[in-house]
């Protein structure tokens, strides 16, 4: 494509898009953990769907991520403010002794669960040590009360709770019992466990049971209410029992106030010189929200800003080295043709007319499955790189190719023959030289072209899809757009705008590039 | 006279790019596999996907080997697999138990719909866009229509297509989800409901932007060049040089039509994708996505077989613009 | 009829702030059967000069001031399309400079014509036209077969000889040739030369013809005109300016001729120096810097146009002892 005017103001302004293309991406890439959103490692950031956190000016006080407690050290029992955090001190009830120390070489180990971002499992040293002693049953409760002042939750939104905990008992039974209770006072009990079965037959369904010596994970989601003891005392209907995590969900949460999470531990001596030392970890609650960072999150609760920086940072890898290639080959080849002509000139005439009259998408479908038949075990990344190189070269190839022949028939170069060099000596000395800016444009104007082209394979899912890229950004929201609220804008449109901000501020600024060095070449971009 | 012995070059021309693409795909598909040691047999039929035993399969694949030729040398198979190509013997698709070549036939039909009228539309609308701009060249007319094209030019087709359908099919509810429930061949109604999203697309984004830039500056040059000059000397009326210019103009449009054809021939994958029409475009992504090569393949070779004839149509009609073409 | 210029001034803008003075106070008069040769360097404004008799500046030219009346009337102030249907071609016509290229290339050039023709009369049907056109093609010794041709079947000077057919479509008043002879080879170039002689000038009509070839000047104009940074520097009879130049420019454009009929070795010299920045406002002379004879007024005022021995001269020596010395 040929553009005669282009003034130096859509320059600044294509630099100024670049950068906000591209500067989140750089910065991501340097600053946020390598976590693959498309992993469940990844998901849960917040919700899923969850709005951008400033999309709030237009949805209202959505609720954001509530964490209980929300730094890792308290979390994970690193620090011994753990132990006020959860309301606990030295006490004597009814006879009974409770020591409670902050444990700082003891801690959480081996634990085997499914991990994602709204998850926490510990591994390493840091718990709270809790000493029972005496003949007496008791109740330790562990509570720390939240605020909830926010719009009440949506279907997306769910909650969990969680905890470690590692046990040794001297002739004693206990129970470790999670609840949340909501500010109207109504208890919704989350998890029951311990190291005997309760005597309730229907609560033992529900039971996780403890062994001796070793670390045990608990964790208990609203998204899996029906694995809950609150689905004992909550009357469900048979048709109710499908959505038992939305209703819970929803009777939790059902006003603004003061919530409570507690666990409590149910202290069960069997004689008078009974004993359990109790440490716990990872207690844990999350509340996932409806708002979530800069670009909210996808279906999976995962961010998308991550998802846009992770794309982003391979898309510009992959295009920068395809770029290269392909200007490496189209180089060499239009040089040749172009400085030479005769037969390598006509048969790169005859591939460039070939491959631009194929469909290129069509063309690279059928090369994409082909040699990933072929090649079971490559790297999918490579192939798309190798059959964009193949299917792209000639037109690049074609331009240089015009622009060495328009160099050859100017007059220094009759000069320089005349004075006696080698067709090789003029190729290196003039004629490279004057098709360098050409080539520097070549490869700004290719650059985006590939983005573009593996992208529509991302969308189609021909392409990667176990990594993020703003291809296969857009191919999923596409997908999700139908049932996701507000039509998932924030997931659909950062790839959109990203490529095609890139797409125009590189083109000008290839244009800008080719105008400054009066090209005299016309293009078939 | 003229025309008949330019018809006939241009025929044969074409008939050459047919030979390349049919050597480009059996390199691909029975050369290469072959140096890397794989049986193409085994691709005309996926294992597994017969549910019978090893013995059942390798039979199978035995009376494939044989049937293609794919024990006997090269150059035999080339000749074979020319052969089977020209006389549409695409093979079976063992995964939807017929002929590959009747699923071609039944998508056809719905790809030729979303790509004919959208050329025409946009040959049309580029030519007016473009020799208005150039008309009107340095305004800011000009300024806004070409930096539109060049805009246009770099938004992603897939991105655009995917926004319009949420818009559109999802949000206003203006158009169908998906297609193929809409569509009835003998209702009018139902082909217009299910294509004006479509075909709004594909006339504007697929190809369009490249073509109303390519007239904006040729009419510009033509405009700048001695004849026009000379015909404003000779007192011609403004409308009749316009007329002219734009004429002249259209010769690189025509000549280019087969690069910009290639625009809309693959913008039928994504539109198809998201709008759910069963055309070529959408049955060569299933094949892909399925990893189902002899209808991958053959969807391939017809539709460009199906390019090759638009574009030979297109060689009758430009000696239309350019009456010198028969004399060469 | 006549042609009247009055101090016409002709000016292009290049960006908003930056004019060329491309014609400068050029007044001269072409009276019926008059043929007016005008030479000059390039740039020196003779192209510019016929544009705006013909009306037919670039977008970035106008006519800053002066008058140009045709027969009385003044055309630069005419209705367009009154100038269009009715002076154009009918009246005044042009063989441009880029003869080679005035066909449209996929028209065919007797059609060209016959549009041409078409475009400018109301009473005459498609075959009169055609018959005219077919007629003309005869006088100028065109095959018949080139109706039929598109421009780039046609040879050199066919398509010359096809230009001037054009230019002669509606029997005008007055022909301007612009460098007509460029393109073309020697013979070709005297063919060219004979045909205007012919159909021009011994038809009557008044013709400009503008050149580099002061030596067809001589053989077909009655009247030269050398132009120098867009200023008359003489005008007047060829048979006096040639023999007896009194511009300094004038006579240093003749002995930079090489004359190979007189049959004597003659001194060949040319102008040293370049034509001056039309962007900037020239007090003197304008040939001042290249000028052999140069003083000190001609740095400080501009010499005016005279009558000096029967032409005009814009000299402060012309009639002046130093003249003969040059």
């Amino acid at each position: 494509m040929n553009v005669k005017f282009i003034r130096d103001p859509f320059l600044i302004v294509s630099i100024i898009l670049l950068a906000l293309i591209v500067l989140p991406v750089v910065v991501g890439a340097f600053t946020l953990p390598h976590i693959n959103p498309y992993s469940e490692a990844g998901y849960y950031a917040a919700a899923p769907y969850a709005v951008p956190s400033w999309a709030t000016i237009f949805y209202g006080n959505l609720p954001p991520d509530i964490k209980i407690p929300s730094s890792y050290d308290l979390i994970s029992a690193k620090s011994p403010e753990a132990i006020s955090y959860w309301n606990l001190r030295n006490e004597t009830i009814n006879g009974d002794t409770i020591t409670v120390v902050w444990n700082s070489t003891f801690g959480p180990t081996g634990e085997s669960f499914t991990k994602t971002l709204a998850t926490f499992g510990n591994t390493g040293p840091g718990s709270i040590e809790i000493i029972i002693q005496g003949s007496q049953p008791i109740n330790l409760t562990l509570y720390h009360t939240f605020t909830y002042n926010y719009k009440l939750p949506s279907t997306y939104n769910f909650f969990n709770l969680q905890a470690s905990i590692y046990y040794i008992s001297y002739g004693a039974n206990f129970n470790f019992n999670g609840y949340l209770i909501n500010p109207k006072n109504q208890t919704f009990w989350m998890f029951t466990s311990g190291n005997f079965p309760p005597t309730n037959p229907v609560l033992v369904t529900y039971f996780h049971y403890f062994g001796p010596k070793g670390w045990n994970y608990i964790l208990s989601s609203s998204s899996s209410a029906s694995f809950t003891p609150w689905i004992t005392t909550a009357n469900l209907t048979g048709t109710q029992l499908t959505s038992a995590s939305d209703i819970l969900l929803h009777r939790a949460f059902n006003t603004t106030g003061n919530y409570t999470v507690e666990y409590v531990i149910e202290y069960i001596p069997s004689s008078s010189n009974s004993k359990l030392i109790v440490y716990l970890s990872d207690l844990y609650f999350e509340f996932l929200g409806s708002r979530y960072g800069l670009l909210g999150t996808d279906e999976n609760g995962a961010s998308v800003f991550s998802e846009y920086v992770m794309g982003g940072e391979f898309d510009l890898i992959l295009a920068t080295i395809v770029g290269l290639a392909i200007l490496g080959i189209g180089a060499m080849l239009g040089l040749l043709a172009g400085y030479y002509g005769g037969g390598t000139d006509t048969a790169l005439v005859a591939v460039t007319d070939f491959v631009l009259l194929i469909p290129g998408l069509a063309m690279l479908i059928i090369l994409m499955t082909i040699f990933q038949q072929i090649f079971i075990s490559a790297n999918k990344a490579l192939l798309i790189s190798v059959v964009i190189v193949i299917l792209s070269w000639p037109p690049t190839a074609r331009i240089i190719r015009g622009q060495t022949m328009a160099i050859r028939s100017m007059p220094f170069i009759e000069a320089a023959r005349a004075l006696g060099m080698s067709n090789t000596q003029i190729l290196w000395k003039h004629v490279i030289r004057h098709v360098v800016p050409i080539l520097i444009a070549q490869l700004i104007f290719d650059i985006p072209a590939v983005i573009g082209i593996e992208s529509a394979l991302d969308f189609l899912g021909v392409g990667i899809l176990t990594t993020p890229t703003w291809g296969n950004m857009l191919g999923f929201s596409t997908h999700a757009v139908l049932y996701a609220p507000y039509y998932a804008w924030w997931w659909i449109l950062p790839p959109g705008f990203a490529l095609f901000f890139l797409g125009i501020s590189l083109f000008y600024l290839g244009e800008f590039i080719e105008r400054q060095y009066g090209l005299l070449t016309g293009g078939t971009h | 006279m003229g025309f008949l012995s330019y018809a006939m070059r241009r025929a044969v021309e074409r008939f050459i790019l047919l030979l390349g693409l049919m050597i480009f795909l059996w390199f691909f598909v029975e050369a290469l596999p072959q140096l890397f040691g794989i049986n193409p047999a085994e691709w005309y039929i996926p294992f597994g996907m017969l549910g019978k035993s090893q013995e059942f399969y390798q039979s199978i694949i035995r009376s494939l080997t044989i049937e293609f030729g794919f024990n006997k040398p090269l150059y035999v198979q080339f000749i074979k697999y020319i052969y089977n190509l020209l006389t549409f013997n695409l093979g079976y698709d063992w995964m939807q138990h017929e002929p590959v070549v009747e699923e071609i036939m039944r998508a056809l039909p719905y790809t030729v719909v979303l790509t004919v009228p959208p050329l025409i539309f946009q040959t049309i609308l580029a030519i007016l866009l473009g020799s208005y701009s150039a008309l009107n060249r340095g305004k800011w007319i000009d300024h806004l229509i070409s930096n539109y094209l060049i805009i246009q030019y770099n938004i992603p087709g897939f991105f655009i297509a995917a926004i319009f359908w949420v818009l559109f099919a999802v949000a206003l509810k203006t158009a169908p989800l998906s297609a193929v429930a809409v569509i009835k061949w003998n209702n009018i109604g139902s082909i217009l409901s299910a294509y004006w999203l479509p075909w709004i697309i594909q006339t504007l984004i697929f190809g369009f932007p490249n073509r109303g830039i390519l007239m904006r500056n040729t009419m510009e040059d033509i405009l700048d060049s001695d004849f026009i000059k000379y015909e404003r000397l000779a007192g011609l009326r403004e409308q009749l040089i316009r007329n002219h210019a734009i004429r002249n103009s259209l010769i690189p449009i025509i000549t280019r039509t087969a690069i910009d054809l290639a625009f809309i021939l693959g913008g039928i994958y994504i539109l198809e994708y998201i709008f759910g029409i069963p055309g070529m475009g959408l049955l060569g992504v299933t094949a892909a996505l399925q990893l189902n090569i002899p209808l991958l393949v053959g969807s391939f070779y017809v539709l460009t077989l199906y390019a090759l004839v638009i574009l030979y149509i297109n060689d009758l009609i430009y000696p239309l613009i350019d009456p010198r073409i028969k004399l060469r | 009829m006549s042609l009247n210029i009055e101090n016409l001034n002709v000016r292009y803008t290049l960006n908003k702030s930056i004019v060329v003075k491309a014609v400068n106070n050029v007044s001269f008069t072409l009276e019926k059967g008059d043929s007016l040769g005008i030479i000059g360097e390039t740039g020196s404004g003779k192209s510019t000069l016929a544009s705006a008799i013909l009306r037919a500046l670039p977008t970035n030219g106008y006519v800053e001031s002066g008058k140009i009346t045709f027969d009385g009337i003044d055309i630069l102030h005419m209705d367009p399309d009154k100038f269009r249907k009715e002076i154009r071609w009918k009246r005044i016509s042009i063989i441009p400079q880029y003869s080679m290229n005035s066909f449209n290339p996929i028209k065919k050039v007797g059609d060209q014509l016959v549009t041409i023709i078409m475009e400018h009369t109301d009473n005459m049907t498609v075959h009169d036209a055609f018959e005219h056109v077919m007629k003309l093609f005869e006088e100028l010794n065109l095959p018949p077969e080139t109706f039929k041709k598109y421009p780039d079947e046609l040879s050199g000077g066919q398509k010359q000889r096809a230009v001037i057919a054009s230019a002669l479509l509606l029997d005008p008043d007055m022909v301007i040739a612009d460098e007509p002879t460029t393109a073309l080879d020697v013979i070709n170039q005297a063919r060219v030369v004979a045909l205007i002689k012919n159909r021009i000038i011994d038809k009557g009509k008044s013709l400009i013809y503008i050149t580099h070839d002061i030596a067809v000047i001589a053989g077909i104009a009655k009247k030269v005109m050398t132009l120098y940074a867009g200023e008359i520097m003489e005008l007047g009879e060829v048979h006096k300016i040639f023999k007896d130049p009194l511009h300094p420019y004038t006579i240093g454009l003749l002995n930079s001729v090489p004359d190979i009929r007189l049959g004597k070795v003659k001194k060949l010299s040319y102008i040293p120096g370049d034509p001056p920045d039309l962007t900037q406002t020239i007090k003197g002379c304008p040939f001042y810097p290249r000028c052999p004879i140069a003083k000190d007024i001609c740095k400080e005022q501009k010499p005016q146009l005279r009558m000096v021995d029967g032409r005009f001269v814009a000299c402060h020596f012309a009639d002046k002892e130093v003249i003969k010395n040059v």
